[in-house]
């Protein structure tokens, strides 16, 4: 099976928030914001902006327009993670892995970060 | 809310949206206006810092946008595979620069409205150095442009690298003139009736231009590829890089008597 491409951090970002829930944007944003314990920030129009081009390539698909309970009474769209973006997470983190992975045998990091442990 | 208690910036915000491609603008546009509310609300004290932090995000989003919108709809990828079509594209893009050459070469002096002051100086005697050299640099441009959407068409991932670019190149550019600028409010404004915002625009276009192709090749030899794979495609950047400080350098130095205020410089 052909392997995808690695992913960018926007896109790998937004696919891990999708992976849990369907989010819509500011929703996104935020789960984007804790995952990273505030290290990334998205901006609207690169979140917009890599959302489109993951919804072109088949990463994610529009869910339904509706209100957010926990927010305004204002009708949001959601997204959500295909297979497609399942796939394509799963590769990048098990890029991630094998990078770790490297690390160790060449001792740049502790043992202890190992993947799955 | 904070829609109502900060509506100047949420109208700049919806006017710089109105930048993006028009298909881009219809599916999102609402959810971005969205979004920027929902920020607004939370950070509603910081509203102002939050305005310019999109503003600068949507900002560079707008040009990858268009970028993307054109290669997507394939029409340069069209124009530049189609051989016929781009011999065609190649007299349009050297016309105006062969046209306006020959009729200098001529001694005609054409009508070029806004172009006037630059093309026909007040002294008939004096030489048409600084149009010569704004024609060069445009007939050098839009051949880079196009040369620029070619590699990218053909290289797939180069069009990402840029968009991707393109805020450091216009960055490195403007530091790169900076000074230019301040010798030329300096000292330069004895010697000219106003501030000789085209050239300088040129001064800019040309670094932005050189960083973006020479960009690629950096990352290439960063990341241990070969960057002779491709060999027209390396000749092709050279070729531009070459071109580029040379007409820069051309242009800096036929205009540093002006920036530095010497009376009767052209």
């Amino acid at each position: 099976m052909k392997r995808s491409q690695p992913l960018t951090p926007a896109v790998f970002h937004i696919l891990l928030a999708l992976s849990t829930e369907e989010r819509h944007g500011y929703g996104i944003m935020k789960q984007v914001e804790a995952d990273s314990q505030s290290r990334v920030k998205m901006g609207a129009g690169t979140l917009y902006g890599s959302l489109k081009r993951m919804l072109d390539a088949g990463l994610v698909k529009e869910s339904d327009k509706r209100i957010d309970p926990e927010m305004d009474d204002a009708r949001r769209i959601y997204y959500k993670i295909t297979a497609a973006g399942e796939t394509a997470l799963k590769e990048e983190l098990e890029r991630y892995r094998h990078a770790v992975g490297r690390a160790q045998e060449i001792k740049l990091v502790p043992k202890t970060l190992s993947y799955g442990h | 809310m904070a829609i109502e208690r900060h509506p100047i910036n949420r109208a700049f915000y919806r006017k710089l949206l109105t930048f993006y491609p028009r298909p881009f603008r219809e599916r999102f546009g609402e959810s971005m206006e969205q979004t920027f509310d929902d920020l607004c609300k939370e950070q509603e004290g910081k509203v102002l810092s939050l305005t310019l932090h999109l503003s600068v995000d949507t900002g560079f989003e707008i040009v990858k946008e268009h970028v993307l919108h054109l290669s997507q709809r394939g029409v340069m990828t069209r124009i530049l595979k189609n051989p016929k079509i781009a011999a065609v594209v190649g007299i349009l893009l050297f016309l105006p620069g062969t046209i306006m050459f020959s009729l200098m070469l001529m001694g005609i002096e054409p009508s070029i409205g806004p172009l006037q002051p630059f093309l026909q100086p007040t002294d008939p005697d004096a030489p048409h150095v600084l149009g010569s050299l704004v024609f060069l640099s445009l007939i050098l441009v839009l051949p880079a442009a196009a040369v620029l959407i070619n590699i990218a068409a053909t290289e797939g991932n180069a069009l990402k690298g840029v968009s991707s670019n393109l805020g450091l190149a216009s960055i490195l550019g403007f530091l790169l003139v900076l000074p230019l600028m301040v010798l030329e409010l300096t000292y330069g404004q004895k010697s000219y009736s106003s501030f000789p915002t085209g050239l300088f625009v040129i001064l800019w276009i040309l670094p932005v231009l050189f960083v973006l192709i020479l960009a690629p090749v950096i990352q290439s030899i960063r990341s241990g590829n070969n960057i002779a794979a491709n060999p027209v495609t390396l000749v092709l950047r050279i070729a531009f890089l070459v071109l580029i400080t040379v007409f820069w350098l051309g242009f800096v130095n036929d205009q540093m008597p002006c920036f530095l205020g010497v009376p009767n410089c052209d």
